[in-house]
């Protein structure tokens, strides 16, 4: 009988308390919700994803992706790549080489300031390359280093003067080098330790709040020279993993994200959504430590490019959403690509045959060929484990080379592992990857065999090829440098110093409802995220809605179309639960009596 | 008389409740999966077998990965590793914990003092932290992950054989014992270590779930051996391929359902077995 | 022994642990294969300036005494090194950056699961083969062998996608402004209702079944019928008697358990997206950021002895029997 009413009384007490906390919580938590409808109403926010933390404020040292999506929107250049690569005025109304392309003429706009009020003017683009050079910053030291002199004969003319004949001088500085506002830079005495937390740029957006590893929110620019953005301001919120943000971005929480291909079916199946394809200069490779017996042999490693189904891989691994590549440079530079290299179809057959021809045969009979002297060939991939399709790649390349007689082993690192024996020379095959610049030169130099510190790709020299790649920087027809880049590409192709796998697109979904104007570019960031479409970006209808979750009482709000891809299994579960809480209510309240 | 000391009684005594009879059954049904694995799976669990991300279907009743593998045969294949890697760590922590309780009782003075310091300190590194820590360093490959658990895992083991034997060095038979003259080495060996297979069976057995735990953690954030299959990296492939937006249940469910279970059964044997045993660790 | 050599001793402890603590931070990397030092060095794309910063800062040109000694002195000054992920930030405004939350969601998480579980032990041993014997028996048992990151991404699909009745990530909205601080609370509540429950009841089960077992002693205890006879309440019974010799099992579990729960909090916050230091310590370790990974162990673990010590400390006060171990 004691038993009876401790038990009944107490924990019906604290049971009772749990749950009308609970639903307290729940209930006020919720009201809280509409009071920030109410916040945002009049205000277009768009809000983005980046996929991880930014790794510097500041555009002298910052590299990452996430960097130069934060610059895109806060710092303007002189010029902009358009849809095609080339490069299209933006700060630099005009510009001309002299014929000897030793002397460019630059003309700025004029109307162009600073988030702080002060004029853009030429004296900060002759501070800024004359800064580089001083203090010799590390990341932009290689685009001003022909670069002797900088004249500012009035206040929205530059002249830069080169050593030798800068043929890229437009293609690949002036959309790419950061310009700094003198009247704030030219007190930094060590730049690349300068955080720039709070940044003074003359782009459409400005940097207000960065909350670590949460968000960071940009407010339009109200004086930008080009006009004010037609939203308000833009969230980005830092650091989410693709599957968080993509049922986000059903819910309506975020309006665009990059996505990886498993999630295209579930856009397709969404009318809110919709996908943006865009063809990515960045693509993924093999690389052959050529210094490495047999891997010296040329012929050996075509026999390993014909041994890959490049369009199964891309099938299996990218669902698709991909295309096979020949050539080093992606298809996406439609000016330079070379469509005509050697391209190696899958034909494993013909990797025998090449194979059996080089004498490198299976003697003993245990299913692998051996070297004439006996020893099995084994090939160790050295891949990333931190990012799964590398890991997958690695896995499918693999058993492709397994199946003509080869002993292939995975050793799946970090990225600093893989980037140090990279660098060290220390691997057989790697699986990498590699952004291409719209000036074919940065990435071809990488094929030219410098020793360390400096990052190359392969062990592979080849005179012929030294020789062109330094011709062609100082030829100053753009068709006749292109005969050249076509030539390098088919030597690379023809040498195999790495064998080019994919170039996958870079998917893009976002929301038709709130919305539109996005533009997608090869390279700006990535796809749509550029700073084109920052510019065009702005909403679907008028009225300005802040969708939420659907528990709000009363308001204005759109609530997401139900989609039914959640099974039946789930709807099982709640009931099982719902009754296993009433049972325990029940047996509780029969305790009491 | 040894016997009599640690009061084991009948085995068969220890397996009557029926907690234990339930665990025993699920821990033998996983190990003969992982054991039979090669004739019941009924693909290779490594092979492209489908189209991916296939729903499950009569050709794959569990469905296909995100690149076509046969989810059921890497499920079967997955016991192998998670049983693998539980069952060493465990093996290695009572090992290590063991050694170190017996000398510390044993032979007591300053040897006791330091050892139990050690103890104390590791007990106080936050166990995953450490271990995440540790594998990153390492390299993730199983050898590394079991490892890296026996390093931290032993300090409570390491307590209980220590209070264990401390409460035995006063026993009249041991007294006796010496009386006679017999060594410090001939009392451990006759008297002390067979009084410790009561108290550590169960210990064992209970380690084991948190190696299997441990394991499914450090595959679930990347950690693991991407050249083998457990369940925990099934999992991990489920979260980084999108199979939870996608509502892949099939490719979610089971393997967090099979740790689950195989945990359960390994607790409900070894808490049973610990009762018994060990009356003051009554649960029921 | 009394009070005050008890407390010499632990304080005793307390700073052998910490400086026994830190060494091994200092050690590890350098002892590891593939030397982890030698990584930021040799990482190639860490620019020339920052390879000389981190000379600079950690001595790394000299020997490894020397090494040492500038390690100590920088960990007095507060100074944990440089992040790479996020430099130029310093590794020490990272961390206490994200600290708060962690706190936050583990202080609360831990503080409920404590009481609700030996409440709910209490009841089930006094109800010994009841229904809520068998529920919190059955709960503690699942928990223990479940994985929490399953449970965590099974919840936040269930309430977070399907349902819509919790944010799916974050501690707050982003970008929301506040009209009041209220609001900033009900916004940061409704964000961690769902973390903490997976966590509340991940660990309930230690502290339900040691109460259990302990009450289920102590109740054959002859004060307990001493109590009982004396015509005592029966709350009053099973609260504050039966419940006494809980608290020195529940000190030590407590000690242990800590380590743990940080251990969960890592889990929990990269499933939820929570900005804590638990999914610091994730993200910092797929970026192989070591001096933040180095600088969050050297902080959890520090907390955790000061919380041991705290604790300890409280039972000894509340406990004499406590300081006779």
């Amino acid at each position: 009988m004691f038993a009876e009413m401790i038990g009944g009384k107490m924990s019906n007490t604290i049971y009772r308390y749990v749950v009308l906390f609970l639903i307290l919580a729940l209930v006020l938590s919720e009201i809280s919700a509409t009071t920030m409808i109410v916040n945002a109403e009049d205000k277009n926010v768009l809000v983005i994803t980046v996929s991880e933390e930014i790794s510097s404020l500041n555009p002298m040292v910052g590299n990452s992706l996430v960097d130069w999506f934060i610059f895109n929107l806060i710092y303007d250049k002189l010029a902009i790549y358009d849809t095609e690569l080339k490069p299209h005025p933006w700060l630099a109304e005009s510009w001309e080489a002299s014929a000897n392309g030793t002397t460019w003429t630059i003309h700025l706009v004029r109307n162009a300031t600073w988030h702080d009020g002060q004029p853009f003017m030429a004296k900060d683009v002759k501070f800024t390359i004359e800064y580089i050079k001083e203090h010799e910053i590390a990341l932009w030291l290689d685009e001003v280093e022909d670069i002797e002199s900088v004249e500012t004969p009035d206040d929205y003319t530059v002249v830069i003067r080169t050593s030798r004949p800068m043929a890229y001088l437009d293609t690949y500085v002036l959309p790419r080098l950061p310009i700094l506002p003198e009247h704030i830079w030219k007190d930094i005495t060590d730049p690349e330790i300068y955080p720039n937390e709070n940044p003074v740029g003359n782009g459409p957006f400005k940097l207000v709040e960065y909350k670590s590893g949460e968000y960071l929110r940009f407010v339009a620019n109200e004086n930008y020279w080009r006009g004010k953005p037609h939203i308000d301001e833009i969230i980005a919120k830092i650091g989410l993993s693709t599957d968080t943000a993509f049922l986000e971005l059903k819910k309506g929480e975020l309006d665009i994200m990059v996505l990886t291909p498993e999630y295209v079916k579930e856009v397709e199946m969404d009318p809110n959504l919709k996908v943006i394809l865009t063809e990515d200069v960045y693509f993924d490779y093999i690389v052959l430590n050529t210094q490495r017996y047999p891997l010296s042999i040329k012929e050996f490693r075509q026999a390993l490019s014909y041994a890959i189904d490049k369009q199964e891989i891309i099938n299996r691994i990218l669902l698709g959403y991909g295309e096979p590549l020949y050539s080093v440079i992606p298809p996406a530079y439609k000016f330079w690509h070379n469509p005509n290299v050697t391209k190696y179809e899958y034909d494993p057959d013909k990797a025998k045959a090449i194979l059996d021809e080089l004498g490198l045969v299976d003697v003993d009979g245990d299913g692998i060929r051996e070297t004439p002297d006996g020893s099995d060939i084994e090939i160790e991939i050295l891949t990333l484990s931190i990012w799964p399709p590398y890991v997958r790649l690695a896995d499918m390349i693999s058993r492709y080379w397994s199946n003509i007689g080869l002993k292939v082993s995975i050793t799946a690192v970090e990225w600093g592992e893989e980037s140090r024996r990279l660098h060290d020379r220390d691997y057989d095959v790697a699986v990498w990857g590699y952004t291409v610049a719209p000036e074919p030169t940065q990435f071809l130099s990488l094929f030219t065999n410098n020793p360390p510190p400096y990052w190359s790709m392969g062990e592979w020299v080849n005179e012929t090829y030294n020789e062109l790649l330094e011709q062609q920087k100082t030829v100053m027809n753009i068709e006749e440098r292109r005969d050249i880049i076509y030539r390098l590409q088919e030597i690379l192709a023809e040498e195999l110093p790495i064998i080019p796998i994919w170039s996958a697109y870079v998917i893009e979904a976002y929301r038709v409802d709130r919305y539109t104007g996005w533009i997608p570019m090869p390279m700006g960031v990535l796809g749509i995220y550029n700073k084109l479409t920052w510019l065009s970006v702005k909403p679907v209808t008028q009225t300005k809605t802040f969708v939420t979750t659907s528990f709000v009482p009363g308001g204005v709000t759109t609530v997401p179309v139900e989609i039914p891809i959640v099974p039946d299994w789930v709807y099982a579960v709640i009931v099982v639960l719902i009754i296993v809480l009433i049972a325990m209510v029940g047996l509780i309240v029969m305790k009491k009596r | 008389m040894v016997w009599e000391m640690a009061k084991i009684g009948n085995i068969k005594e220890a397996f009557r409740s029926r907690s234990s009879k339930v665990g025993l059954l699920i821990i033998i049904f996983i190990v003969l999966m992982a054991i039979l694995a090669p004739y019941i799976a009924p693909y290779d669990p490594y092979e492209y077998v489908g189209d991916p991300y296939e729903p499950p279907s009569s050709e794959h009743l569990l469905g296909t990965d995100d690149m076509g593998h046969d989810l059921l045969s890497q499920i079967i294949y997955g016991a192998q590793v998670s049983l693998l890697v539980g069952v060493l760590s465990a093996l290695g922590c009572v090992l290590i914990g063991t050694i170190i309780g017996v000398i510390s009782g044993f032979l007591g003075g300053w040897i006791d003092e330091i050892l139990m310091r050690l103890t104390d300190v590791v007990l106080v590194i936050p166990y995953l932290v450490f271990i995440i820590l540790l594998v990153s360093y390492l390299g993730p490959s199983i050898w590394n992950i079991v490892i890296s658990i026996s390093i931290l895992g032993w300090p409570s083991i390491a307590r209980m054989v220590r209070s264990y034997v401390l409460s035995l060095r006063e026993n009249l038979y041991i007294e006796a014992a010496r009386a006679i003259g017999c060594g410090n080495r001939h009392i451990m060996i006759k008297y002390i270590i067979p009084g410790l297979v009561p108290l550590i069976v169960p210990i064992f057995v209970l380690t084991i779930i948190d190696g299997i735990l441990t394991e499914a953690g450090l595959s679930f954030l990347g950690l693991g051996d991407p050249n083998k299959i457990s369940w925990g990296i099934i999992l991990y492939y489920a979260q980084v391929r999108g199979a939870f937006v996608k509502g892949l249940w099939w490719w979610i469910l089971p393997p967090g359902l099979l740790i689950t279970v195989t945990g359960l059964g390994f607790l409900l044997l070894g808490s049973s077995l610990e009762e018994y045993f060990n009356p003051r660790f009554k649960r029921r | 022994m009394s009070l005050s050599r008890y407390i010499f001793k632990r304080i005793t402890f307390f700073i052998i642990t910490l400086f026994i603590t830190i060494t091994i931070n200092f050690l590890l990397p350098r002892l590891m294969p593939g030397n982890p030092v030698d990584y930021f060095l040799r990482d190639p794309s860490i620019t020339p300036e920052e390879r000389a910063l981190l000379i600079q800062q950690f001595g790394l040109d000299k020997d490894v005494f020397t090494q040492y000694i500038l390690y100590i002195k920088n960990l007095f000054t507060g100074n944990l090194g440089v992040s790479f992920r996020y430099y130029p930030r310093p590794v020490t405004e990272v961390l206490l950056s994200r600290l708060p939350w962690t706190l936050y969601l583990l202080g609360i998480s831990y503080s409920l699961a404590t009481v609700i579980g030996i409440i709910l032990g209490a009841y089930a041993a006094w109800k010994k083969e009841s229904k809520i014997d068998l529920l919190t028996i059955g709960i503690a048992f699942i928990t223990r062998s479940m994985p929490i990151f399953w449970l965590g991404m099974l919840t936040l699909y269930i309430f977070s996608v399907h349902l819509g009745w919790f944010p799916l990530s974050g501690a707050v909205t982003a970008g929301a402004e506040y009209s009041s601080f209220l609001d900033f609370a009900l916004d940061v509540l409704r964000h961690s209702i769902l973390p903490m429950i997976v966590i509340t009841i991940f660990l309930l089960g230690p502290p339900a079944l040691i109460t259990r077992g302990l009450v289920l002693d102590s109740l054959t205890e002859p004060y307990v019928d001493t109590a009982i006879a004396k015509g005592l309440p029966p709350r009053v019974i099973l609260f504050k008697h039966a419940l006494r010799p809980v608290s020195l099992p529940l000190s030590s579990y407590t000690a242990i358990l800590l380590g743990y729960v940080v251990g969960g909090a890592v889990f929990t916050e990269t499933v939820f997206s929570w900005p804590g230091v638990g999914r610091l310590i994730y993200e910092a370790i797929m970026r192989r950021d070591y001096p933040l990974i180095q600088g969050a162990f050297l902080l959890i673990s520090i907390s955790v002895l000061i919380a041991n010590f705290i604790v300890d400390f409280i039972y000894a006060y509340l406990d004499p029997r406590v300081r006779l171990r």
